[in-house]
């Protein structure tokens, strides 16, 4: 029972980070209807943008700390939504009428794009992200133990939540974006300006797969510029798992896939870890295409 | 009959190059067969072990890249997990053939081994398909890249079949001939295909699925027929590759394989299997091309031009280099 309180308590934090990557999956997919296969090297570069912050812009000898913590998180999350935008504005933006299986194209050719530039700029050997914040571990009795570092996942991740929560549902620009993700000619029909909305939302996307990317780094130190490929597409199922192109979806999928990534490791085996996810993919697209939240679509003649 | 005609004069053609070949290589013995199932060392005196390399990879690409074409460009279905029946192809290949017929000649391993590869990979792709191919657009993408994944990730948990070490001395009896005339039958093969009554058939259902049903067509048999052998040229494919290279590892089928194969299909033009060649051939060449410039300037630029590459031409001509046009001897006409 205690094994068990231990790996739900891992699982969430995992849960939340692909949380966090896996909403800019969906609130992408929901506009453009694309599956940005870039994302996960954005918040790839989100970790990187942290830790070359944390490296160099900070002044030597700082203390590990919430502030820290919090400072690097925004460089993250503005460095990421900077690249999110560029890639948008350059390989996107040019492709809007295209087929979609270019865009998607495109998407591939920019993750490779940035998954070796990233090797040319930061070396192919992985690096160690910086200890930004006290670690400690607080014993719940019974060999159960809750890390600062999860207490803190989890903290950012819900709060990050709750302002995209109330960006989507409570402000002009959220409306538009939901009116776009009904339909992009009736939204451009009745006035609302498709491009400057499929902007923000690709700043927003990307500044929360950059904090993600941070919070990661704090999770599991190790960082090199392939760190993206997995994780983005473990995001990326949760996100169909929730019912891609809904919000609530995405977050719910993610701390499933957590979850059940976490008990499989850990009451099974860690090598079937991986294929676990899609497993996940496999029986959700085959016994319920739209997810878990999603509405089922019916083709017209 | 025309086409017939013209297919046997290829395939002739081809046989006549081998053999005028094999003449001046081998100074005027009758030993044609060396040329396509010996060790590479028949070839090794003509071309450098490097450019040898390449061309094994090219031909393995350009029929990658055809078979998807069947799936991609002319059926209309988006499939994401093609390295996925490579590998099982490879593996199997290379499982029968060291484990079960490791002293028997070289032709009867490389039919047995080849034939079987493409059995497995075309049972596999029937029972995917089957579950699957009532998806359509991106969701039958994800779906087949989820198989494709699960098949290397088990495996990768076989241990017979060496796990992540990869396999080790795998007969290499497959040479630069064998695949090449690989390509060329697989080559003409698909455009027969494209060109008779199943490829109308598959055609009509990429322009209108409904209409074709309509018309008498049952889509889900088509589909299920284009998966079939799809993935029967993959699972060949893949058996040639293993025993060109005589190594096989997962890690050179991950999703990022089937993405190559998809934009080899998509640069040269969905819909066209000159195009499939033509794209091929540009992404197995261009980042070889590109080590020159790595000696230039010293920093490995070279998968990085090759992903603008990739980002340029989906942007500057979104049709592909073909488009819809096919060289003339791929013609319909």
């Amino acid at each position: 029972m205690n094994d068990f309180i231990q790996h739900t308590i891992n699982g969430l934090a995992l849960g939340s980070i692909y949380a966090l990557v896996a909403l800019g999956y969906t609130m992408v997919f929901g506009v453009l209807q694309l599956i940005n296969f870039a994302h996960g090297e954005i918040f790839m570069m989100g970790a990187f943008s942290g830790l070359y912050f944390a490296r160099y812009a900070l002044p030597a000898g700082t203390q590990p700390s919430i502030g820290v913590t919090l400072m690097v998180v925004v460089a993250a999350m503005i460095g990421s939504a900077v690249l999110g935008v560029i890639i948008e504005k350059f390989a996107y933006r040019p492709l809007r009428k295209a087929p979609r299986i270019n865009i998607l194209i495109t998407a591939i050719g920019v993750s490779l794009l940035l998954q070796y530039g990233g090797q040319l700029i930061f070396g192919a050997s992985p690096q160690f992200f910086p200890t930004i914040l006290p670690r400690q571990n607080i014993d719940l009795g019974g060999d159960i133990f809750l890390d600062t570092n999860q207490i803190t996942i989890f903290l950012l991740s819900f709060v990050l939540m709750v302002i995209l929560q109330y960006l989507v549902f409570k402000t002009q620009f959220g409306r538009s974006m939901r009116a776009i993700s009904h339909s992009l000619e009736t939204a451009n029909v009745i006035g609302i300006n498709v491009n400057k909305v499929i902007f923000i939302t690709f700043i927003i996307g990307s500044a929360l797969a950059g904090a993600a990317g941070v919070l990661y780094g704090v999770a599991y130190p190790k960082i090199d510029p392939l760190l993206g490929l997995l994780p983005g597409l473990k995001a990326f199922i949760a996100a169909v798992l929730g019912g891609i192109g809904n919000i609530t979806g995405a977050v719910i999928g993610a701390v499933l896939l957590g979850l059940s990534e976490t008990y499989v490791a850990g009451y099974i085996s860690s090598t079937y870890r991986d294929a676990l996810a899609f497993v996940i993919l496999i029986l959700v697209l085959l016994l319920r295409p739209g997810g878990i939240l999603g509405s089922k679509k019916i083709e017209k003649v | 009959m025309k086409n017939i005609n013209k297919t046997f004069l290829i395939i002739a053609m081809f046989f006549g190059l081998a053999i005028l070949l094999n003449f001046v290589m081998g100074g005027f013995s009758f030993d044609v067969a060396s040329l396509f199932y010996a060790k590479p060392t028949r070839w090794q005196g003509l071309i450098s072990p490097y450019y040898y390399a390449v061309l094994v990879i090219l031909c393995v690409n350009v029929v990658l890249s055809v078979s998807l074409a069947l799936l991609n460009g002319f059926t209309g279905l988006f499939t994401m997990g093609h390295a996925g029946f490579m590998a099982i192809g490879a593996y199997t290949s290379a499982s029968i053939v060291t484990f079960m017929l490791p002293t028997a000649p070289f032709f009867i391993q490389m039919i047995v081994g080849s034939l079987c590869a493409g059995t497995i990979a075309a049972l596999i792709g029937f029972l995917i398909g089957v579950s699957s191919l009532r998806l359509n657009g991106d969701y039958l993408g994800m779906v087949t890249l989820g198989f494709s994944e699960i098949i290397r990730i088990m495996l990768l948990n076989i241990d017979a079949v060496g796990g992540a070490r990869g396999m080790t001395d795998i007969p290499q009896y497959s040479n630069l001939g064998s695949v090449l005339l690989l390509a060329v039958i697989v080559i003409l093969v698909i455009k027969r295909i494209r060109d008779g009554r199943l490829g109308r058939a598959m055609l009509a259902i990429k322009e209108n699925e409904m209409a074709a049903n309509m018309m008498g067509i049952n889509p889900l048999a088509i589909k299920v027929k284009a998966f079939v052998i799809s993935s029967f040229i993959a699972g060949v494919a893949g058996s040639f590759f293993a025993h060109s290279e005589g190594y096989l590892s997962t890690q050179t089928f991950t999703f990022v394989k089937s993405f190559e194969v998809i934009a080899m299909n998509v640069i040269g033009g969905l819909g066209s299997l000159s195009g499939a060649i033509l794209g091929a051939g540009i992404l197995t060449v261009l980042p070889e091309a590109l080590r020159k410039v790595q000696d230039i300037t010293g920093i490995d630029l070279r998968m990085i031009i090759y992903a603008l590459t990739m980002i340029l031409i989906m942007i500057l001509r979104p049709q592909g280099l073909m488009g819809n046009r096919e060289w003339k001897w791929l013609s319909s006409k």
